[in-house]
């Protein structure tokens, strides 16, 4: 009499894979047997995880199979806890944490587990980068004055930091900065060094884009002559070898950059209807030559949009988890009622196949005569939280979205207040100056024009 | 045609493309080549053996998969079941069980796809508890065991 543990191992371990975690999690606390074979690495390398998970990998689009199980699977446990708070409507638990900031912050990042890094302005307009522990009692542990400092990328891996900030002078010549930082979690304070500068010698070149992953920084630059040629510098943090690149200029506009760990994206709307991305292969790039696309994603058309309504927003959070695809979020109107929209498109890092092209993922629809003033997507387009501006009744409202697949009996697309009315905060949407988002932990940082700083933690 | 001999001595004449669709039947025939001996089938008894050949005799004729494909690369990932396959699984677990056994056995790649797609479906949204029930699984954790994985794995309030 054929009985279910009696299938051979090789079976059940199709039978697992092909579970849900939510179900293999379950199998695993019905006997000894099934906890052995629902540890097994293969079974959570071969299982489909459609949550973010909190995991670094090494390469792109590499997913979980680097990881051993017991690690996937706490992970998973993690992410399956946040979705579940994520989507609930009223009582969904928020922690949120008080940072003693004296500035006005321009631009806010989550550094690992337990720091924050500001950009910041003082009464005098004087800039700087302040690194904030956030575990036990809050304090800054770095601090570095840069004048004129407008922008910042940083990456965290090993324990040191790699930090780029892009700032001009009263000149408008504008410079890259990198800081190499080491964090000991002994240590009280640790300093941020210079390891490299390069600044731009010639009048009408700007610095408009930053981005670190690991050990490598990219910064976009326009360079104005007549018309706009766009360029790239890319730079290894342990080298300090540098390259400028051309890069595609003619007809296209809202240029934005975008860095892998092992790809550079360039995003354009292309004789003002096309938003497409260019996809490079880091490693090929060489010095001296103009680099050569190795796909080109076509992502929407916007011809029936005017220019002023289209938009399209990129994550701002490091690509350092193994992801399978690129998320941009487009506002346009894409009905003939005119009606605004957010649309998720996902472009995939290593399509398997030709036909493997962009998805097209869920729509937004703005019901409200609204505009969204701040919109943050997670890395993986999982889940996003923005702020709107409510014209018709003039207020601000916070709001998240769940964007994850659609199945049958989820409802796992969801979009509802970031949190709660009943919960007073300490703090009006109206006041919202800045907001850092990421997703695989629920974490969210708030700057206020008041000159504080919110951590939010779901 | 093609003599089979199953576990319980039945002996079944099948059709050569009918058949062909189990890889182990088809190399068998390619090594071997013509011949009057039944092929001997004995982990396969004749009543789970008139059911394989059912599906078989069903997609008579439709390509068989080629051999050289990755099955982690195929992507079918979802647990969806064609309409005619769901009836063709809609039997009792012990069944259910003996298909997939002897998919595997005669190497029909479709068939045993489908067979474990069906037990995942039958677990899927159960508690572990429920799990127990379906496959009258005996839950060999001693109680400190049970209560600690139950913490671990905990991720939602009522599941």
């Amino acid at each position: 009499m054929a009985h279910f543990l009696e299938l051979p191992d090789d079976i059940l371990f199709v039978i697992l894979s092909s579970l849900s975690p939510e179900d293999l999690l379950s199998v695993q606390q019905t006997c000894r047997g099934m906890h052995v074979l629902g540890s097994a690495d293969h079974v959570w390398h071969a299982l489909q995880i459609d949550l973010p998970l909190d995991l670094q990998s090494a390469d792109s689009g590499s997913g979980t199979s680097s990881h051993p199980a017991a690690l996937i699977r706490q992970s998973t446990i993690r992410a399956l806890r946040l979705d579940q708070n994520w989507h609930k409507p009223k009582e969904s638990r928020i922690k949120l944490t008080r940072i003693p900031h004296t500035d006005i912050v321009d631009q806010i990042q989550l550094v690992g587990k337990e720091h924050v890094l500001t950009l910041s302005r003082s009464g005098n307009l004087a800039t700087f980068l302040t690194l904030w522990r956030t575990t036990v009692a809050i304090s800054s542990v770095a601090r570095i004055e840069i004048p004129n400092a407008s922008k910042f990328s940083a990456s965290l891996e090993d324990g040191k930091l790699v930090v780029a900030s892009l700032s001009s002078d009263h000149y408008g010549k504008g410079s890259l900065r990198l800081y190499d930082l080491a964090l000991d979690d002994a240590e009280e304070s640790c300093q941020f060094e210079e390891v490299f500068c390069q600044s731009l010698s010639e009048p009408g070149n700007a610095f408009f884009d930053v981005h670190v992953v690991g050990r490598t920084a990219i910064s976009g630059i326009a360079a104005l002559n007549g018309s706009i040629c766009y360029k790239l510098l890319l730079v290894d943090v342990d080298s300090r070898k540098f390259d400028y690149f051309d890069m595609p200029s003619e007809g296209v506009q809202s240029v934005r950059f975008k860095l892998y760990r092992d790809f550079i994206f360039m995003g354009a709307i292309e004789g003002a209807r096309t938003l497409t991305f260019l996809q490079y292969d880091v490693r090929a790039m060489g010095p001296c030559q103009a680099p050569i696309p190795i796909r080109k994603h076509e992502v929407c058309d916007l011809s029936r949009d005017s220019p002023l309504t289209y938009e399209y927003h990129i994550s701002t959070e490091p690509t350092v988890h193994g992801t399978k695809y690129f998320p941009v979020a487009v506002q346009h109107t894409p009905d003939s009622a005119n009606r605004r929209a957010i649309t998720i498109y996902k472009i995939p890092l290593l399509p398997k196949r030709a036909t493997e092209t962009v998805q097209s993922g869920p729509t937004l629809w703005m019901t409200r005569d609204s505009t969204t003033d701040v919109f943050c997507l997670g890395e993986t387009g999982f889940r996003a939280v923005w702020l709107e501006r409510w014209w018709d009744a003039d207020e601000f409202h916070f709001a998240k979205a769940a964007l994850g697949p659609e199945g049958p009996s989820n409802d796992k697309r969801v979009v509802q207040p970031l949190w709660p009315a009943h919960l007073g905060l300490p703090f009006e949407p109206h006041a919202c100056h800045a907001i850092y988002f990421e997703e695989a932990t629920g974490r969210i940082c708030f700057s206020l024009h008041t000159e504080e700083v919110y951590l939010m933690e779901f | 045609m093609v003599l089979l001999l199953t576990s319980d001595n039945e002996m079944f004449s099948v059709a050569e493309d009918v058949i062909k669709r189990s890889a182990y039947i088809k190399n068998m025939l390619e090594d071997v080549g013509e011949s009057d001996l039944p092929i001997p089938l004995p982990n396969v008894e004749s009543n789970v053996l008139v059911k394989i050949l059912e599906y078989c005799e069903h997609y008579r004729g439709e390509p068989l998969p080629a051999s050289d494909v990755d099955p982690a690369e195929i992507g079918d990932r979802s647990l969806d079941i064609a309409d005619w396959d769901q009836k063709y699984m809609a039997v009792d677990q012990e069944m259910l069980f003996e298909i997939i056994l002897a998919a595997n056995y005669l190497d029909i790649k479709s068939l045993l796809d489908v067979g474990c797609k069906t037990v995942a479906k039958m677990m899927k949204g159960k508690s572990s508890e429920e799990i127990r029930t379906l496959f009258n699984i005996a839950n060999d954790f001693t109680p400190e065991e049970e209560a600690q994985i139950r913490k671990e794995n905990a991720w939602a309030e009522c599941r």
